[in-house]
C-alpha cells in the first residue's frame, strides 16, 4: 500500500512512537495533575516533556505557554472564541481550512464580529511577501484585532509569508495567529523571530503523533477566555478557573498516550531534522511536478509551489473517480474539497474538488512514480 | 509534614507553587543547576484552594533556589520549612 494523504494524517509513524504508546497505556498512564502517586506523577512528568520538545521546536516563550486540546480545530476556536469580542474585526486569508473560517463565519452570523478575507496572492507569479502584507493593509480598520492564516495550504504548497505578515501585526499592534495544521514538522517555525503571537497545531500530522491531541501556543502575556470549564486537578475548591496557562485551558482527562505518542514524534521528527524533511518533501513534490506536468490530460494547480502537498486533476475525469482507481490500485490520495471551500475557490478547481497528494517523511521516489503511472492509465 | 517519592516524610524547604506545570518547570531549572528537588503535592493546610503543589528540596540550597527560580521568571507562592517559616 502506498499512503499519500499525509496531510490529512501522517501513517506511519516511528517505530518509537509505537512503543512508547503502547508502553505508557500498559505501565504509566495514571492521570496526570491528579494526585501524588506514582502513576500520575510519570504521566505528567510526560506531558510537561511534551511541552518542553514543543517549545523548543518552535521557538515558544515557555513549555507553560502550551496548552493540549483534542486537535487543530478545537486549539483554533479557543483561539478564536476566547479572544474575540462583541465589535471586533478579524483578517483571515483567501487559502483558510474550515476549521478558521467557519468560527469566524459563524461569529460573524451572528452580528458579533466583521471580517475581511485577504488575499495569498498564491497565483501571482509576482507574488512578494510586500504585496501581500500591503493587501493586508488595506483592509485594517480601527478595531481589527485579530489577522488569523494558515501558514501553509492544506490543497497546495503555497505558504504565506508568516516573518512578514507577523512583523507587520508587531508595528500595527494587532495580535497574530497562525494555524500551522500543515507547516509545523514540515516547515522550520520560530514564534519569537516570526512575531507570531498564537500558534495552533495538531499532533498528528508532521509531528507524526497519534490522533487525539493538538496544541497551543501562547506568547506571554495572552491570556483568552476559556471554551471549556472543568476539573484540572489544581485550586480544586475554586469556582473559577485558573488565571494561568495551561492549566486554565485544560479542563478534563488530558489524552496521555496521545500526548506520549506526540512526544516521540517530535524527537523523531528532531532526530531527521525539520529542514532535512522540507528537502525530501519537496524533492518528491517537484518530481510528480515534472511527471504530471509532462502527462497530456492533468492539470496541477499552483505548481508554481512545491512543498508537502500536490493538487490535481485528470482532465474529463471527476476527483472522486480517480480517488477510487487510485484506492483500487492501492494508492491513498484524498479528493474533493480538503474542507477548504476559499482555497479551492482561490485555485479555481472545479465543482467536484480535486486529488490531493500528501507527501510525509516515510515516502519514496518509487512510490511517487507509482502514482504517476496508475494516473496516467486513466488519462484521455 | 509532607510526603515526597525520593526521600519519604521530610524536613525539608519546600517552594509552593501555582500548579504541576510550574513545579515540573522549577524542577527542571534547579536539575539544570545541579540541585536536586522534588514535586510534592501540598498539605492542605497549605492549600486553601484545594489541591496545590509544590517543590521539595535541601534548605541549604535555599538561596540558590530563591535566586535560580527568580532569575527564570517562576512565579514562588511562598518558601516554607518545616515549620512553615522562611
Amino acid at each position: 500500500m502506498i499512503y499519500l494523504d499525509n496531510a490529512a494524517t501522517t501513517f506511519p509513524k516511528p517505530r518509537s512512537v509505537y512503543s512508547e504508546v503502547l508502553r505508557c497505556i500498559r505501565t504509566y498512564c495514571g492521570n496526570p495533575g491528579r494526585g501524588s502517586h506514582k502513576l500520575s506523577t510519570v504521566s505528567e512528568q510526560k506531558v510537561f516533556e511534551c511541552r518542553c520538545e514543543i517549545s523548543d521546536l518552535i521557538g515558544a516563550s515557555s513549555p507553560e505557554n502550551i496548552f493540549f486540546c483534542e486537535n487543530t480545530t478545537m486549539a483554533i476556536n479557543s483561539v478564536i472564541k476566547g479572544l474575540l469580542t462583541e465589535g471586533d474585526h478579524v483578517l483571515i486569508s483567501d487559502l483558510e481550512h474550515n476549521s478558521v473560517f467557519r468560527p469566524i463565519f459563524k461569529m460573524a452570523k451572528q452580528g458579533k464580529i466583521t471580517y475581511d478575507i485577504f488575499p495569498s496572492m498564491c497565483l501571482d507569479d509576482r507574488r512578494f511577501p510586500s504585496g501581500i502584507c500591503a493587501g493586508i493593509a488595506r483592509l485594517i480598520k480601527p478595531n481589527t484585532k485579530l489577522i488569523i492564516c494558515t501558514h501553509a495550504s492544506n490543497i497546495c504548497s503555497a505558504v504565506l509569508p508568516i516573518s512578514e505578515i507577523g512583523a507587520f501585526c508587531s508595528r500595527r499592534k494587532i495580535l497574530f495567529a497562525v494555524d500551522a495544521a500543515q507547516s509545523v514538522g514540515h516547515i522550520p517555525i520560530d514564534m519569537k523571530k516570526m512575531n507570531i503571537d498564537i500558534l495552533c497545531a495538531p499532533g498528528h500530522k508532521g509531528l507524526y503523533g497519534i490522533q487525539g491531541c493538538g496544541f497551543v501556543a501562547l506568547r506571554d502575556g495572552i491570556m483568552l477566555d476559556t471554551l471549556t470549564e472543568g476539573g484540572n486537578g489544581i485550586n480544586s475548591l475554586e469556582g473559577n478557573m485558573p488565571d494561568f496557562s495551561p492549566e486554565r485551558y485544560e479542563s478534563g482527562t488530558l489524552p496521555v498516550p496521545s500526548i506520549v505518542g506526540l512526544l516521540n514524534g517530535i524527537r523523531a521528527v528532531k532526530k531527521i531534522g525539520v529542514c532535512e524533511i522540507h528537502d525530501r518533501e519537496t524533492q518528491l513534490c517537484n518530481r510528480l511536478c515534472e511527471m504530471l506536468g509532462n502527462t497530456h490530460g492533468v492539470e496541477i494547480y499552483a505548481p508554481q509551489h512545491k512543498g508537502s502537498v500536490l493538487l490535481f486533476n485528470v482532465t474529463g475525469v471527476p476527483s472522486n473517480r480517480t480517488g477510487d482507481i487510485l484506492n483500487r490500485n492501492d494508492i491513498c490520495v484524498r479528493t474533493g474539497f480538503h474542507c477548504s471551500a476559499l482555497g479551492h475557490a482561490t485555485l479555481k478547481t472545479p465543482d467536484d474538488g480535486a486529488v490531493r497528494v500528501g507527501f510525509g517523511m516515510f515516502n519514496t521516489q518509487k512510490e511517487i512514480e507509482q502514482l504517476w503511472r496508475t494516473v496516467k492509465k486513466i488519462t484521455p | 509534614m509532607r510526603y515526597n517519592y525520593d526521600y519519604g516524610y521530610d524536613d525539608g524547604c519546600t517552594a509552593t507553587m501555582t500548579s504541576m506545570t510550574q513545579a515540573l518547570r522549577a524542577q527542571q531549572v534547579l536539575a539544570n543547576a545541579a540541585i536536586h528537588s522534588s514535586v510534592i503535592k501540598l498539605d492542605s493546610s497549605l492549600a486553601k484552594k484545594g489541591c496545590a503543589y509544590g517543590l521539595s528540596f535541601q534548605c541549604t540550597q535555599y538561596n540558590n533556589v530563591r535566586t535560580i527560580l527568580s532569575s527564570a521568571k517562576i512565579n514562588v507562592r511562598q518558601y516554607i520549612n518545616a515549620d512553615l517559616k522562611l
